[in-house]
Formats: C-alpha cells, sequence, structure tokens
C-alpha cells in the first residue's frame, strides 16, 4: 500500500513538470519576432490658403515628432504624409531542441525523485518512537485555570517609507498657442 | 542606598529609561512605550517564578499475602540477566528479551506486589498475524529475513511498569505581541502591542506509565502505548497462566524522572494552548508543582518477539490489549539501491518522453 503511495507520489512529481512544461510552451520567448506595425496619416494644409488653415498648422509642432522628412509628399495644395515604423524588430526565430540538455535535466528530476520515494520507503521501516508528553493519560477537560490574566506593557510603531516609481510622463508634445 | 531596579524593553531587551514628557518607561534604542504599573508587575512576576516541585510521596506495589507466590517460579536467563516469572502451570524455556535458554533458579520471593494487571485481549495467534501484516509488502525488507522469522517463537509477557496520578499545578508568565499594519500615501506603518500573559492552572494526569524493566527497551514500551486503564483489574496470580511475567529491576523512585518529564512536557503544552489571540507567543518563565503524586505498580500485557540479522537484534512487539504493533525493520541495502535506479530510470524516461513529444528543453 505504501508503495502505491509512493509511486504515486512519483507520478504527482513527473505530471507536476509535464505541467510546467506544457506552461512554459504557451509562453512565447523573446527570441519570437515582435514586430508591431503603425501607420499615420497626416493631411497638411497650404498656409497660404486662408487664416483657418494657418491656425491648423500652428496647433502641432511637428518638429517634435521624429517622422522621417520622406514621409511627406507634396501635392498641390495639400500634403499628405504616410509613414510606416516598425517599432521593433528582431530576427524571427524559434528556441531550438537540446536532446542533451532535455536528457540531464529529466535524469536530475529522476534523480530527485528516486531519492525521496527511496527515503519514503526508508522512512516507513522504523515503528518505533519515543513518547514526549503524557497526554494519553490527561483527564478529559479537567483544566481548572486559576488565573488567566493579560495585562497591556506597551506598543512600538515602525514607519517605513513607501517606495515609489518614478511620476509617470505624458507624451512628448509641446502645445504652441 | 537601595538597589536600582531595571527594566529591559519587552521587544529589543535593551535597558528602558523613564521618559518624564510621557510619563512612561522608554527604550532609547527601539523607542518603544512601555506602562510603568504594569512593566513592574510582570517584572515581579518573573521574580517569583520558583523551581519545579515535582515530588512522589506514596510507595507503590504491596506486599504479598502467605503462600500467595507459592506456586511462581523464577527463570533467570544466563546470557541477559533477565528474571522471568511464570505460575506452576508454565515453563520458560528461552527469554523473551534475549532468545537465549532460561534456567528455572527457584520458587519467586520478594519484590512487590502489584497493585494493577492489564490481561490479555490478544492471542498468539492475532499476534502472528499482527507481526505478518507488519512485514507484508516492505519492499526494503531483506527476503531472508522474513523467511528466518521464527514467529511461531513470539511469547507474552507482562512487563512491569509504575504508574504515576498527580494533579499538575502550573504557573506560566508569557510575552505575547499583537501586530496591527496600515498604511498611507507616504509610510508603511507596523505597531507591536506588548502583553504580560500569566496563566495558572491544574490538570490532571493519571496512570502514566514508565517502564520497570531494564531488559525490555523504554522506547519500545511508549510505542505501543497507550493502555487503557479502565480493563485494569486488581493482580491476582491466575492471570499470569499461560504466560511469563518480567521482575522488575527499575524502582519506583528511578522511574520518576521519566514520569516527570513526561508531565511537564505536557502541562505546559495544554497551558500554551490557552494563550490565545496573539501573533507571536513566548514563554518568559514558569513552574510545576505536583499535588496528590502517587504511584502504582502494574504488569502490562506485551507481545514480544525477538530475532537477529546480520548480527543485529530486532525486537518487535505488539500491545496485547490494544493489538498496535510496532519493530524497526532492516533495510535491505541491495533492495534499495535497485529501487532508486529503477525509479531514477522511470521518471527519466518518462520526463524525456514528454520534453520529445512537447519540443521543450
Amino acid at each position: 500500500m505504501k508503495i502505491k503511495n509512493l509511486a504515486a507520489s512519483a507520478v504527482s512529481i513527473c505530471l507536476m513538470f509535464s505541467a510546467a512544461f506544457a506552461v512554459s510552451s504557451s509562453y512565447k520567448s523573446p527570441l519570437i519576432s515582435l514586430e508591431a506595425s503603425a501607420e499615420y496619416e497626416f493631411e497638411l494644409i497650404d498656409e497660404t490658403k486662408t487664416s483657418e488653415n494657418v491656425d491648423a498648422i500652428e496647433e502641432y509642432d511637428y518638429n517634435e515628432y521624429n517622422f522621417e522628412e520622406n514621409a511627406f509628399q507634396d501635392n498641390d495644395d495639400t500634403y499628405q504624409g504616410y509613414g510606416e515604423y516598425d517599432v521593433s524588430t528582431y530576427e524571427s526565430g524559434t528556441a531550438s531542441y537540446n536532446p542533451v540538455t532535455a536528457f540531464i535535466i529529466s535524469l536530475i528530476i529522476g534523480l530527485l525523485a528516486a531519492l525521496v520515494a527511496v527515503s519514503v520507503m526508508k522512512a516507513s521501516m522504523r515503528s518505533v518512537h519515543r513518547k514526549a508528553g503524557a497526554m494519553d493519560y490527561r483527564m478529559e477537560s479537567n483544566l481548572k485555570l486559576e488565573r488567566n490574566h493579560d495585562t497591556f506593557l506597551g506598543k512600538k510603531v515602525d514607519k517605513t517609507p513607501i517606495a515609489r516609481a518614478n511620476p509617470p510622463q505624458g507624451p512628448n508634445i509641446s502645445m504652441k498657442r | 542606598m537601595s538597589d536600582i531596579i531595571e527594566y529591559k524593553c519587552p521587544a529589543c531587551a535593551g535597558k528602558l529609561e523613564f521618559d518624564s514628557k510621557a510619563q512612561k518607561m522608554k527604550c532609547p534604542f527601539c523607542e518603544s512605550e512601555f506602562e510603568v504599573e504594569s512593566l513592574q508587575a510582570h517584572d515581579s512576576a518573573l521574580d517569583n517564578i520558583k523551581d519545579d516541585e515535582m515530588t512522589w510521596e506514596k510507595p507503590a506495589g504491596s506486599d504479598w499475602k502467605d503462600g500467595e507466590t507459592d506456586d511462581m517460579h523464577v527463570y533467570t536467563c544466563k546470557s541477559c540477566g533477565g528474571q522471568i516469572i511464570t505460575d506452576s502451570t508454565t515453563s520458560a524455556s528461552k527469554c523473551p528479551f534475549c532468545d537465549n535458554p532460561v534456567v528455572m533458579s527457584g520458587n519467586f520471593t520478594g519484590d512487590l506486589k502489584p497493585d494493577y494487571i492489564i490481561p490479555f485481549k490478544f492471542d498468539k495467534e492475532a499476534a502472528k498475524k499482527a507481526l505478518n501484516k507488519h512485514i507484508e509488502g516492505r519492499k526494503l525488507l531483506p527476503k531472508v529475513f522474513k523467511d528466518q522469522n521464527h514467529i511461531a517463537e513470539i511469547k507474552g509477557v507482562y512487563v512491569p511498569v509504575w504508574l504515576f496520578n498527580a494533579d499538575a499545578e502550573a504557573n506560566m508568565l508569557y510575552k505575547g505581541e499583537k501586530l496591527r499594519q496600515w498604511s498611507d500615501n507616504n509610510f508603511r506603518y507596523v505597531e507591536r502591542n506588548f502583553y504580560s500573559v500569566s496563566r495558572e492552572g491544574t490538570i490532571r494526569f493519571e496512570q502514566v506509565p514508565v517502564d520497570g524493566s531494564s531488559k525490555m527497551q523504554d522506547v519500545l514500551m511508549e510505542s505501543i502505548e497507550p493502555f487503557d486503564f479502565k480493563e485494569a483489574v486488581a493482580f491476582q496470580t491466575a492471570y499470569l497462566s499461560g504466560y511469563m511475567a518480567d521482575r522488575y529491576d527499575v524502582s519506583a523512585e528511578d522511574s520518576i524522572s521519566r514520569a516527570n518529564d513526561r508531565i511537564k512536557k505536557s502541562t505546559e503544552q495544554i497551558m500554551d494552548s490557552t494563550v490565545q489571540g496573539y501573533d507571536t507567543v513566548s514563554r518568559e518563565s514558569g513552574n510545576i508543582t505536583l499535588n496528590n503524586a502517587e504511584s502504582k505498580y502494574a504488569l502490562y500485557p506485551v507481545w514480544l518477539l525477538n530475532t537477529s540479522w546480520n548480527g543485529n537484534k530486532y525486537t518487535f512487539a505488539m500491545n496485547g490489549q490494544t493489538g498496535k504493533f510496532v519493530g524497526d525493520l532492516p533495510v535491505d541495502s541491495t533492495a534499495a539501491t535497485k529501487w532508486f535506479i529503477g525509479i531514477t530510470a522511470a521518471v527519466t524516461a518518462i520526463c524525456f518522453g514528454i520534453s520529445l513529444l512537447f519540443g521543450l528543453m
């Protein structure tokens, strides 16, 4: 019966590691390509046309944006700018399977599982233990508590500053008025 | 000039100083504040703690009546020196403690008469079954050990025990600590409140047994506890029929220290359990006094089997009243190695197979 328990423990350990592997497999590591793109469209109005257009142009300071110059194309009356940017692009690739590493890790798990199982088996061979107290010979619920005093002595208050991260900063856009 | 009383800080054990502004005792090291009166009371309680008084007054056992021991014989083991008592209907050939031959050395005389005896409730067949159950399914048990076990030689022995009854009066002093935590926008606060906790109470212990035989291992007797004293009867020689009885060679006086240790340990545990509602509790001091302390002499039923393997002696014991069976078993190192290698190989194969399937690592 105890051997069955041991076997169950060993299988549980295996399942635990298997579950960990399964979970880790569903997690994408940074080695896998991380690609993002953004498409921006801006309409630039000819500043010579109307005063209303002038106000609209002054509303944004385009120099603050780090867009490339060639993103803007000249048209007759309006500028249409299209820019496509890769936020970050890494070489795409997958984690390669290394059978030697896999075997070594499996062997370590196997050794640990065997060590636990055999230790439990050895411990089960011992059944002689010294009794620490005499609880078995205490008369049931016969504790007569004659004094039961709790007196407040004093207190101490410790104050620790809470560590804060830097305050969040807004987008780097300057507004011109 | 009178002695200056120094108070120690319950929080850090530093020397406390009186703070005239707060009118309290203040610790210059950890800045804890304490009420003067309560601190004084706690300190005087610490000073007034006495030593344990665990003395036993009434002697155990009684004298035999005339003619009561006429039919009782004494067998002596020439190997371990143990003396076995049987009635005239029972003969002993081997010592139950060392398995060596015993010889009858004469009629029983002297010693105290036991006050009580717990008769055997389990017979020899039940003891054999219990032993078989104890060793079955043990993968690390040497096969040779199982085969060589002389199960038929299991013997029923009445083991002499001293029984101790007492009212344990405990006077304990603890230091309790309650924690409260909160925070605001800038700080996290931890408030530690210190309490002086005193408990005084009485607990009754009855029939705490201590082995009265030097041949019987104390740890073995304690492992087959508890015995139910409700089934004990006044001693009569008729109960010895078919069984052997060991003769005590450890006096009641010599057994007192073990009884005191066990009673003290349990009393402290019970008193500790009454201190509740604190995050941490530490015992500052305490003393235990025994009242109405008396001891009795009894015989307890035990099935014993001695066997040896690889030069080591193994003793198995079964409580003759409850059937509880104990005994350390030898470990076959070859079997242990085989199991270790087998489990390692199996678990490694499973893990490696899983890694292949999922393409991990």
